[in-house]
């Protein structure tokens, strides 16, 4: 998890239960927008998996 | 003239190196799946005290003047319980590391970037390690290197990782002095957040592998393989994915040949586990019963 705030990267806490929401949902409930979903195409070939498969960019 | 070439004694760069193995069968098949063995503190105290001095006077990122010196080459690379664990995982007359470098932390520090180490090979064999070895008290505010357990069998670019920063499935392999961490070369790594002034010293080194694969480790003719346990390692990848990655990787390891039939085939884990039987497409070197349901081992 990262956050970007004026332009700067903040440093998010280590511990996830630090982070100011522990889903997407629970972020979208308050008020953030999806501006990017993860990129699935990474993970096509299963056995050559590129990427997470979750990672979301959110706005507000 | 090459200026990188040394001007030390006689090393032990490389040299293969046997000794007992040290693991079981279930150990080598967790360090398949997840990827690293954390042996705490098993370095002496002494060994310790002399590296800290050694890395306080010699700053430099490769030190190779430790490979010239008996009492680390004999305290580290051929520490009983983390060499026994090598020669389980690379097989009989595996090489000694021929280079190590210190990655020194001058804390406070935000954390690295995940990144896998380049020269990183993603196959489904076992033919080199990657050893991390603190020698001194490495709480989590000094910034120990933390990983994501089954990301081995993960491709990624690093300048994609990089920017992923936090995340939930992580290992922190914060631990007393002495301790040394085995892992899979393309394991997601990184360093964690220091939060104190101090430095923190981690020596980096690899074995690599001479013998051809084979079950030869502490092994258990009794052990059932059959529906193995696969937790702890987080299901963020492909659906079971890691759970089959790990089950060829140690079928690489044991020298046996790995046909997944798919489905609830091995490595297929299960809340009760049928008994009597082996698990469809189980390797036939780890079975325990003939086809016709016979136990073949007493």
């Amino acid at each position: 998890m990262a956050l970007v705030e004026n332009g700067q990267i903040l440093e998010a806490p280590d511990d996830p239960d630090e982070w100011p929401y522990n889903t997407v949902l629970e972020a979208m409930a308050d008020g953030w927008k999806v501006v990017k979903f993860p990129e699935m195409a990474l993970l096509l070939q299963e056995d050559q998996t590129f990427g997470f498969g979750c990672e979301f960019i959110l706005e507000s | 003239m090459d200026t990188r070439k040394t001007d030390l004694p006689e090393a032990q760069f490389g040299l293969p190196y046997d000794c007992e193995p040290t693991l079981n069968d279930i150990q080598v098949f967790d360090f398949c799946r997840k990827g690293y063995l954390i042996l705490e503190g098993v370095v002496a105290d002494e060994v310790n005290e002399r590296m800290l001095a050694f890395a306080q006077e010699h700053t430099g990122h490769q030190p190779l003047e430790l490979l010239s010196e008996d009492w680390f080459v004999e305290g580290v690379f051929k520490n009983p319980q983390a060499a026994g664990a090598v020669r389980s995982l690379l097989g009989a007359n595996f090489k000694l590391p021929q280079t190590l470098c210190n990655h020194r932390a001058d804390g406070p520090l935000p954390p690295q970037d995940w990144h896998r180490d380049g020269g990183s090979i993603y196959n489904n064999r076992l033919d080199y390690l990657q050893v991390f070895y603190y020698p001194q008290d490495t709480p989590p505010e000094m910034g120990p290197t933390e990983l994501i357990p089954g990301s081995h069998f993960m491709r990624s670019k690093a300048n994609y990782m990089g920017h992923i920063r936090s995340v939930k499935p992580v290992k922190l392999t914060a631990a007393p002095a002495g301790t040394i961490t085995i892992t899979a070369y393309p394991i997601w790594h990184r360093r964690g957040r220091s939060k104190v002034s101090t430095v923190r010293h981690l020596f980096k080194y690899n074995y690599f592998r001479t013998a051809e694969p084979r079950r030869d480790w502490l092994i258990d003719p009794e052990h059932d393989f059959s529906w193995p346990d696969m937790s702890e390692v987080e299901p963020h990848f492909e659906q079971f994915r890691c759970g089959i990655a790990a089950a060829e990787l140690f079928s690489w390891v044991c020298g046996e040949q790995f046909d997944y039939v798919g489905g609830t085939g091995w490595p297929c884990e299960a809340p009760v586990k049928p008994g009597l039987c082996d698990q469809e497409g189980l390797p036939a070197g780890l079975r325990r019963f003939t086809e016709a349901g016979i136990r073949e081992l007493a």
